[in-house]
Order: C-alpha cells, then sequence, then structure tokens
C-alpha cells in the first residue's frame, strides 16, 4: 500500500466517523489484504480511540458558561447611546398623535391624548437621559465593576504590548491615566476593553503578576463621579464585594483596581 | 479484523433563513456557543496550556462570532468557523510576542531524562493528554488535538489550519509517531 493511502487511513478518526468516506473507505477495501497492515492500524485504532477519551474527558472550568453568557451579552449591546435619540422621541411623540383630515377644533380630550402621549415618550428618553448625565457615586461603580471583573471580563484588544493597548485606547476615546504607580506600569499587559456602565465610559487594562494572576484596572472621568476621590491622594485599599479594590485619582482620571491578590501586594503595587 | 462502524448520524436540524433578523440573531449566536464551547475549550487548552489563557480563547471567540457572526456565508459550517477563528486568534497572539504559559505541572513531567520502560504504559487521564500535547508542540499539537477531539473529518481539519488535506494527512501521520514516543517511548 502506498504512503498516501497509509496515511490516509491513519487520519481516520477512531470512533469511525469517516468510515463513510469515499476515499477512506477506498483506502480500507486496499489495506484489507495486507494482515500485517490492517492489524497495525487496528492497534494503534485502539490507542488513539483511548487518547480521545482522556483528552476529550478534560472539563472546562465551571464557571466558563457564565461567562461567556455575559461575554456575549455586552458584545451584543451599544456601547453608546444612539445620535438621534432626540429625533426619536420626537417622532415617536408625533406618530401617537394621529393626524386629521379636517381642521381640528379645540378638543380637550385630544390635547390630554396628545400630552399624556409626549410625557411618556418623553420619559422614556428622559429616564435614558438622566441615568446617563447623573454622576456615579464611587462605591456604585465600583459595585458594578465587580460584578464585570466576577462574570469574566471582555477583551477587544488582547496584547501584551504596553504601548498596543495605549493606541488602541486612544484610538476608541477610552479614558486613560497620564501615569501610573511604577511597579503596577511595569506589570505585564493582557488586553484591554471600552464599557459603557450606566451610561459611563469606563476603560479597562489587564494586568498580569509574575504566578498569572490577573488584575482589572479600571479608568474613568472624574465628571462621572459625583465623589471622586480627591486628586494627589494616595491610593485607597479595601476590600468590597469579594474583591481586593483600590481608588485613586491622577489629574483628571479615577481608577479602580480590583484583584483577588492580598491588599498587602496591592499596597506594594501602588507605593 | 473489519473496521469500527460508524455512529449513527446525529438528526441535523434544517439550516436557518441566513440571514437573520437581529431579535434572532442574539439567540442563534448564544446557542451556538453553548453547544460548541467545550470543545472549544479543550482545543484551546492544548494550544494554550493553561486554563485560564484557554478561557479567554474560547470567550474571545464567542465574542467574534457575535460580532463578525454576520458574515458567516454558511451557518451550517459554523463549527468549522469556530475552530477557525480561535486558532486565528491564537495565532495572532502568539505574533504579538503573547507567550502562553503553561501551568499544568504534569507539563514538566514528560522529560528525556525521565524515560518509562517500554512495557509500562502511562496512566492516560485529561491532564495527561493535554501536558502530551503541549509536549510534542506545534505542529503536531493543533493537529492532534483536533484529530483527537473527533470532532471535525480530516478535510475539515485542513480547513481550519488552512493548510492542504495532504499536509494534515503527513503532518498527523508525524504527530501521532511523536506522540507514540512521547507516551511510550522505545527503549535504548
Amino acid at each position: 500500500m502506498n504512503e498516501e493511502l497509509r496515511q490516509l487511513l491513519r487520519a481516520a478518526r477512531p470512533s469511525g466517523q469517516d468510515e463513510q468516506d469515499p476515499a477512506v473507505a477506498s483506502a480500507r477495501a486496499d489495506a484489507a489484504e495486507d494482515a500485517v497492515l490492517t492489524a497495525a492500524l487496528e492497534e494503534e485504532r485502539r490507542t488513539d480511540a483511548a487518547f480521545a477519551r482522556a483528552l476529550q474527558s478534560t472539563t472546562p472550568p465551571p464557571d466558563l458558561e457564565s461567562r461567556l453568557r455575559a461575554a456575549l451579552r455586552a458584545a451584543q449591546l451599544p456601547a453608546n447611546p444612539p445620535a438621534d435619540m432626540e429625533q426619536r422621541v420626537l417622532s415617536a411623540v408625533r406618530t401617537a398623535v394621529p393626524a386629521t383630515s379636517r381642521p381640528a377644533a379645540f378638543s380637550r380630550r385630544r390635547w390630554m391624548l396628545w400630552s399624556s402621549a409626549a410625557a411618556a415618550a418623553l420619559a422614556a428618553g428622559g429616564v435614558f437621559w438622566w441615568r446617563r448625565s447623573r454622576p456615579l457615586s464611587l462605591e456604585s461603580l465600583t459595585e458594578e465593576l465587580a460584578e464585570i471583573s466576577h462574570d469574566g471580563v471582555t477583551l477587544s484588544l488582547m496584547s501584551r504590548d504596553k504601548s498596543a493597548t495605549a493606541a488602541w485606547m486612544k484610538d476608541n476615546g477610552a479614558p486613560q491615566a497620564a501615569a501610573l504607580p511604577a511597579a503596577l506600569d511595569a506589570l505585564g499587559r493582557k488586553g484591554c476593553h471600552l464599557y459603557t456602565v450606566a451610561g459611563h465610559p469606563v476603560s479597562l487594562e489587564c494586568f498580569m503578576l509574575a504566578g498569572g494572576a490577573v488584575l482589572h484596572l479600571f479608568c474613568t472621568g472624574v465628571e462621572e463621579l459625583s465623589d471622586p476621590p480627591a486628586a494627589g491622594a494616595p491610593p485607597r485599599v479595601f476590600t468590597a464585594h469579594g474583591h481586593t479594590a483600590a481608588t485613586w485619582t491622577h489629574g483628571p482620571r479615577t481608577l479602580i483596581l480590583l484583584s483577588h491578590e492580598p491588599p498587602e501586594t496591592i499596597q506594594s503595587l501602588l507605593a | 479484523m473489519s473496521p469500527p462502524k460508524p455512529p449513527p448520524a446525529a438528526p441535523v436540524a434544517p439550516p436557518p433563513p441566513w440571514p437573520l433578523p437581529p431579535e434572532e440573531f442574539a439567540a442563534w449566536v448564544e446557542s451556538t456557543i453553548l453547544q460548541h464551547y467545550r470543545q472549544l475549550y479543550v482545543f484551546a487548552l492544548s494550544l494554550a496550556g493553561n486554563e485560564a489563557d484557554a478561557a479567554d480563547l474560547t470567550q474571545q471567540t464567542a465574542v467574534i462570532l457575535a460580532t463578525k457572526g454576520h458574515d458567516i456565508r454558511e451557518p451550517q459550517a459554523v463549527k468549522s468557523w469556530l475552530y477557525t477563528s480561535l486558532h486565528r486568534e491564537f495565532l495572532l497572539l502568539r505574533r504579538r510576542g503573547f507567550r502562553m504559559v503553561p501551568h499544568e505541572p504534569e507539563a514538566a513531567c514528560f522529560t528525556d531524562a525521565d524515560p518509562l520502560p517500554a512495557t509500562q504504559e502511562r496512566a492516560l487521564d485529561a491532564r495527561t493528554a493535554v501536558a502530551a500535547l503541549q509536549h510534542v508542540g506545534e505542529p503536531h499539537c493543533s493537529v492532534l488535538s483536533l484529530y483527537y477531539l473527533e470532532d471535525l473529518s480530516y478535510r475539515e481539519i485542513a480547513d481550519v489550519l488552512e493548510v492542504p488535506v495532504g499536509t494534515v494527512m503527513s503532518r498527523l501521520s508525524r504527530a501521532k509517531d511523536a506522540l507514540r514516543q512521547l507516551l511510550n517511548p522505545s527503549p535504548a
């Protein structure tokens, strides 16, 4: 039997899924004439089946499914509100009030209907605008970010290159601090992403410690918060929402660092 | 000796009308990922060598489907598309100098200084299998992983790895020999 046919038979899956492939079936018929070859292929098939069973018994981490669901939800949400929101609201108001063909005398009923529709439409848009424009408290933002960190972050850019993550964040309008504490800045990167949290842009940059542990550094503008940490004050390290958290403000940016490392480790990185 | 009987063919649902409206697309993406993520994770683990990077690669592949799945021309071939996307993402990271560090201690158990007698077989479990694939390295690792997952035919593996079918067959043949030598080294 020539080498190509032998390789074809070795490429057939051990559980038999390829036996109906005409090329495999034809090669199998040729091999049947060679008892030594047939025995060797059968021996290899048994070994392959055992290895396949072992590999296929690998189980993913128990939280992977929930991480994937969260990532898919985040990937399919619009990052920013549509620019034509005002037009949409007005259009909704107009369509709520049907046009009439005859000159309309003043009608109290029609006026009530019109103003109710307008109020409802504007309320829907207004809630959105209110939420978007109202600054968040540092505590509520930290809580939301802890949930993101726990569920599994999304990285739009996966890269170990510090300049690549900086360039991506700049190109995508992601808030960045002008400078980071030296020890933190010296860590290897893993990637970055831009979230919208309650209507506020928040960037994420992932760092890796030597042992493989991951740190999540979130950054937003001080204007997005009702109570940002005082500029120039040292980072505050504390435990919250199942994480070790650190918050500080540098210039116009507030940073929130989340990890599962001990507070002493985080303190040493931010010193 | 007669070849193994092929398993009964799984019922194939008719492909959805394509492209899907947005409200159905999201549900299709989620159901597709939930159907395939376990196998994708194992493939990612064999490439990356550690659970954290494997989970990230799997998640990244899911996000790619959510954001670019509209571009798929044949939705019934989405399985191959997913493996291809994951493999490309892995190669991209490697080109960016993203060195995947195996964290599994068993990765260090296959050394030339630690040969087993030919009559003794290593107990095969999931961790040993993944460690063995990591140890044989590329280009053997990816073709072996796809082969032993048994999720794709040799033709589909060629599509995923973006090489000719003949290359897959010859590469697989050499890879199996390397794996066999690793697991059951010949006596000196």
